[in-house]
């Protein structure tokens, strides 16, 4: 096994680029598409990226709730 | 600095603010510039409103190609940016109406984001999947039962044996994260990625995110390599990813606030 480099480029696995933003990152308030658009739709539309329709309720469901930093 | 008539501002993340930094193109080419409020220095780009307001973010809230396109451009920055200075994600969409309200945001939010930038100091986040590859041989069938309580006897074995194999598998994967968690800061196992979503048939038995210090980077490949040999006589692999922009461990100032006493 070696340690796989994440390339910058189209070369990241969709799904685990996908898999950290669905609820990765700080959120700032004042963010103007959050305040005209349900976050959970934007979330919903990163998962069909790769999901065919019928695994995306699953999915969803399933996404992590939000974290603490602390484990 | 004030915003062109019809322009929004992206912001990507916030970033240590280090002298030479290479800033990277950003979403459609925009340049990628650094704001300053406070002690927060934040990674932007000044868009279009026409291509990236949030009317058009409403419109296209389903669209997977042309969020696809908008992640991977934020991603690409963020990853140009971790492999310079430590980088705190933020989380998409991260529209602003200019650059003087995102200045105002990040001056009310400054404790709390100075405290999740801390969080992540010096770290990188890298990932490991576990798969299982080999199910093991079926046990010896050559022999044809003698009799139906043989025949039964011989699937109880067979359960009792895949069921064995399953709870060891169960423990090794607990036990290789730990092992890894140990040679981390902080570390998070997410639920395994859906396989139609990943494209891959094998099972995923772990899907975790780590915290890493950048100078025990060496330290948690080694234990993983050890890791990966230890798995494979159970029909296991390990696999790692990274380094990341450690988007597993950006908590949103709220949560920061809550986990302080943690």
């Amino acid at each position: 096994m070696s340690v796989e480099h994440v390339n910058v480029g189209e070369d990241v696995a969709l799904v685990d680029l996908i898999d950290r933003l669905i609820g990765g990152g700080v959120v700032l308030t004042g963010d103007i598409v959050l305040s005209i658009a349900d976050v959970d739709l934007v979330y919903l539309g990163l998962r069909l990226v790769l999901a065919p329709a019928h695994v995306v309720e699953d999915s969803v469901r399933l996404s992590r709730p939000p974290r603490r930093l602390e484990e | 600095m004030s915003a062109a008539e019809g322009t929004v501002v992206h912001a990507y993340g916030l970033i240590a603010d280090r002298p030479a930094l290479s800033l990277p193109g950003g979403v459609d080419g925009a340049p990628v510039t650094i704001v300053r409020a406070g002690e927060v220095s934040v990674l932007v780009s000044e868009l279009s409103a026409k291509d990236y307001g949030p009317e058009v973010w409403r419109a296209h809230a389903e669209d997977p190609q042309w969020l696809e396109h908008v992640a991977r451009q934020h991603h690409a920055v963020l990853q140009a940016m971790v492999e310079q200075t430590d980088v705190l994600p933020l989380r998409l969409p991260g529209i602003h109406p200019d650059v003087a309200t995102l200045e105002e945001v990040l001056g009310e939010q400054e404790t709390a984001l100075v405290r999740a930038l801390e969080a992540v100091l010096g770290h990188v986040e890298l990932g490991a999947k576990v798969f299982l590859v080999d199910e093991g041989s079926k046990p010896d069938t050559e022999q044809r039962p003698t009799s139906g309580r043989d025949y039964l006897a011989r699937r109880s074995a067979e359960a009792t044996r895949r069921e064995d194999a399953r709870l060891r598998r169960q423990s090794l994967v607990l036990d290789a994260h730990e092992s890894m968690a140990h040679a981390s800061t902080h570390a998070v196992a997410n639920p395994p990625q859906d396989p139609a979503l990943s494209g891959r048939t094998e099972p995923m038995l772990l899907n975790a995110a780590y915290l890493v210090p950048r100078e025990r980077m060496d330290d948690f490949v080694a234990v993983a390599e050890q890791i990966h040999e230890g798995l494979a006589a159970d029909g296991m692999t390990l696999e790692v990813s990274g380094p990341w922009p450690p988007y597993n461990f950006a908590a949103t100032p709220d949560d920061t606030m809550v986990g302080q006493d943690g």
